[in-house]
């Protein structure tokens, strides 16, 4: 057995989690696979900046709001 | 088992022309100086079986990072490596991998077929999957079982744990699994959820404060409210514009009244209007408070008695100066005269003055005379040198009594005409003195009396009027002035009670301010209220609830990987463990070692594999370890694995890459009489520079050898290989 299919067997949880983190298993294998270490981590980096830049995008909007129109 | 049997290579790596390898003996040694094309021979068996699985980063092997296939010689580039296996059945497949150059833009395609052993030709992808049946062995297991790579070897020497640990995950061909953990751990995503946390909290915080801020604000400006007059059912904005109706008509009346005009001035519809409206009036009360008819006047009046006070203050001070100018001049006089007295005294000085000079010039003459006679009676002339000229007395010595009536008769006279000249000269300038004296009193009071009469003409002005001789200025100035504060006192009423209406609409201002001000207030509080239930704050929340989740589900993933990594070295060694410490003990020969066991923890951090060699005691054998023991256990572990079957559907030949690179003799024996062992079942190809090893090799390996060596490379030829 792949180290990819082993590793897809032992990743748990219930059926959303365990569809969530196996999606997420082939884009890091994926990943690995086309790049190495760099390809893992571009995938992480890409997943968790796509978040922090929506995160970052709202928190901006809403402290311009609450500076300009909230406040003395 | 799959079993090689021929290779033939051309422009790969050090390869330009074609070069043939058979492997008909079990052992076959590959012998030559370094850079001669060893390790070229060894690449090309592995490139051939899988491409460019070999190739890159990926392959956990530094020196294959930015690795060049064609040899730099061969123009246009053209590589072609052809392999002949052998199946346990003892079919032969001729695998051949070729690249070359393609179309016009001379990209370099990879070709791959396949000869099959019952006749035919297979390509391209139906190839690929025909060698994968054939081979079955992933790459990884490939490096772990048959090829000892010389990095392999080389990363077990270090005595850093991490590098240690890596590299025999690498011999263990676990290196995918420690490579997506480094890849995760390089993403660094703790620090993204910190940051995302720490952000949110603190605007939440900044939130909460602004809350708490506003909700203080408005009670503060409710009292302020009160203080202004306001009930707490007029703190709205119906009641706001109505205050501001009422302000805007009682201005309106006001300006009417006063007969000022007043320009267009609208309530808002809205209370966000009403602090422009309030600036509005503000200025127009402003103005009307400068421009009230009553408050002009007071100003000219003020103006009027500011001037007149300093009017009879200058009146009185120039009359109090020419009082004293007059009296000083009349008190000169009483003591010296006037001007007219003065000067006929001095020009009664300097006659006599001129008289005496007369007098002193004859007097003069006379004592010239005599000094003449005396320098004549003092030479040698003789005569009538006995009778006086002066007194017409005989005298003896005349000269000696000249000299005596001279001095009685002229001198004293001389002297006594001096003095008194002296005397009228001293009267004179006294007189001079205070002749001067007298035009400057005189002067001063003519100036006394211009001004006194200047003062006059501007009292005349300001009270429009002549002002004559039978007048008292500072009498009719006093006049005025009480009429003027007659009417001051007059006007003050009539101010205080138009500003007091200015002041009442000031007031309503005042309030309008105060319930803008409330509004105001409460409308950024609903806005940071609207905030905190706004879509976007809850998406926040959501998104740091997402990130947390990927990063929990990274967690497991990585937990995942170490398991599996951590299972299958477990797996691994659980069955090599024993030809492990079998090997080891054989090569490294170190008598206080009796047994060596090889297990593997899992560190609960990193998730990653780490390994252990304890001695038969259970103590720790890395500290004691020497280089040559270090590189008998990572020959001991790859020979394991390659012979364990621990890694199953193995391969019927192991590759050996410059294996006794920190070995010594005794190593290198012991070495020799394993791969005895090895050849059994298997062939044994040997690269290697060491004479030491090629003599062991030949003298101790019992089966069939062949030696290939290596010599005169050259760029053009490539390596010069002669079979032994």
């Amino acid at each position: 057995m792949s180290y990819r299919d082993a590793v897809a067997k032992r990743i748990e949880g219930d059926r959303d989690a365990l569809n969530r983190k196996g999606r997420l298993w082939e884009e890091i294998a994926s990943g690995y696979e086309k790049e190495g270490q760099n390809g893992v981590k571009s995938v992480l980096v890409k997943r968790s900046s796509g978040i922090t830049q929506k995160f970052n995008r709202l928190l901006r909007d809403l402290e311009r709001k609450l500076w300009d129109r909230g406040n003395d | 088992m799959i079993s090689l049997r021929r290779l033939t290579i051309k422009g790969f790596r050090a390869y330009t022309e074609v070069k043939e390898f058979s492997f008909d003996s079990p052992m076959v040694l590959l012998f030559g100086e370094n850079a001669r094309g060893k390790s070229s021979t060894l690449n090309a068996i592995e490139w051939c079986l899988f491409g460019n699985e070999c190739m890159g980063k990926g392959t956990g092997i530094r020196e294959r990072i930015n690795w060049e296939l064609p040899n730099r010689n061969t123009k246009p580039p053209n590589v072609s490596v052809m392999l002949e296996l052998e199946d346990k059945e003892g079919r032969r497949y001729v695998i051949s991998r070729s690249l070359a150059p393609h179309g016009r833009r001379r990209g370099l395609e990879e070709k791959l077929r396949i000869n099959l052993p019952e006749g035919g030709l297979v390509e391209g992808e139906e190839a690929k999957a025909r060698l994968q049946q054939l081979v079955k062995l992933s790459f990884r297991d490939f490096l772990t079982t048959v090829y000892q790579h010389q990095e392999a070897i080389r990363a077990v020497l270090t005595q850093e744990p991490r590098e240690r640990n890596d590299a025999i995950d690498r011999l263990l061909g676990l290196s995918d699994h420690r490579n997506i953990l480094t890849g995760i751990e390089a993403a660094r995503l703790e620090k993204e959820r910190r940051e995302i946390g720490t952000s949110f909290d603190s605007f939440a915080k900044e939130v909460e404060v602004a809350l708490q801020t506003r909700k203080t604000d408005l009670k503060e400006r409710a009292v302020k409210a009160q203080q202004k007059g306001l009930g707490e059912s007029q703190l709205n904005q119906r009641e706001a514009l109505k205050i501001a109706e009422g302000a805007k008509d009682r201005l309106v009346e006001f300006a009417h009244q006063i007969g000022l005009g007043l320009p267009e001035i609208r309530v808002p519809k809205e209370w966000k209007g009403l602090s422009q409206f309030e600036r509005a009036l503000e200025r127009e009360i402003k103005r009307f408070r400068s421009e009230i008819p009553e408050v002009m006047r007071q100003q000219d009046l003020f103006r009027d008695r500011s001037r007149i006070t300093e009017l009879r203050e200058a009146y009185r001070r120039e009359k109090e100066n020419e009082y004293h100018a007059r009296r000083k001049f009349q008190d000169f006089i009483r003591e010296k005269g006037t001007g007219k007295v003065l000067d006929e005294k001095i020009k009664g000085v300097l006659e006599e003055i001129g008289k005496k000079k007369k007098t002193l010039e004859k007097t003069d003459a006379r004592a010239t005379l005599v000094r003449d006679a005396l320098e004549y009676l003092s030479s040698d002339v003789k005569g009538a040198q006995d009778r006086c000229p002066l007194c017409g007395n005989k005298a003896a010595n005349l000269a000696e009594h000249l000299k005596e009536e001279w001095e009685e008769r002229i001198g004293g006279e001389v002297r006594k005409l001096q003095k008194e000249i002296d005397n009228l000269r001293t009267q004179l300038e006294e007189l001079e003195g205070s002749s001067q004296e007298y035009d400057r009193l005189k002067e001063g009071l003519e100036s006394a009396k211009k001004r006194a009469n200047e003062v006059n003409r501007r009292i005349a002005k300001v009270l429009a009027r002549e002002i004559t001789e039978r007048d008292d200025p500072y009498v009719l100035l006093n006049k005025r002035l009480g009429s003027i504060e007659k009417e001051l006192k007059e006007l003050e009423d009539v101010v205080s009670s138009r500003q007091d209406i200015l002041d009442g609409i000031a007031h309503l201002l005042n309030q309008i301010e105060a319930i803008v001000d409330i509004l105001n207030g409460e409308e950024k509080m609903r806005i940071v209220e609207e905030i905190e239930a706004s879509p976007e704050y809850g998406q926040m929340e959501e998104l740091k609830d997402e990130l947390a989740i990927l990063l929990d589900d990274i967690g497991k993933i990585k937990e995942a990987v170490g398991e599996v990594s951590h299972e299958e070295a477990r797996q691994k060694i659980g069955a090599a463990e024993k030809l492990i410490d079998n090997y080891f003990r054989q090569i490294a020969g170190n008598p206080s070692v009796t047994n060596m066991r090889f297990s593997v923890k899992v560190d609960s951090r990193t998730a990653r594999n780490h390994y252990e060699f304890k001695d038969q005691n259970g103590e720790d054998l890395t500290p004691v370890l020497s280089q040559g023991d270090l590189n008998a256990l990572a020959l001991s572990i790859f020979l394991g694995m390659a012979t364990s079957g621990a890694v199953k559907e193995s391969f019927g030949f192991v590759m050996l890459d410059d294996p006794s690179q920190s070995l010594g003799s005794g190593h290198k024996e012991k070495l020799i009489d394993i791969l005895n062992e090895v050849l059994k079942d298997r062939i044994v190809i040997l690269s290697s520079m060491d004479k030491e090893l090629q003599d062991l090799t030949f003298s101790r390996i019992t089966g069939a050898k062949k030696k290939y060596v290596f010599s005169d490379w050259t760029p053009e030829e490539g390596p010069g290989v002669k079979e032994e």
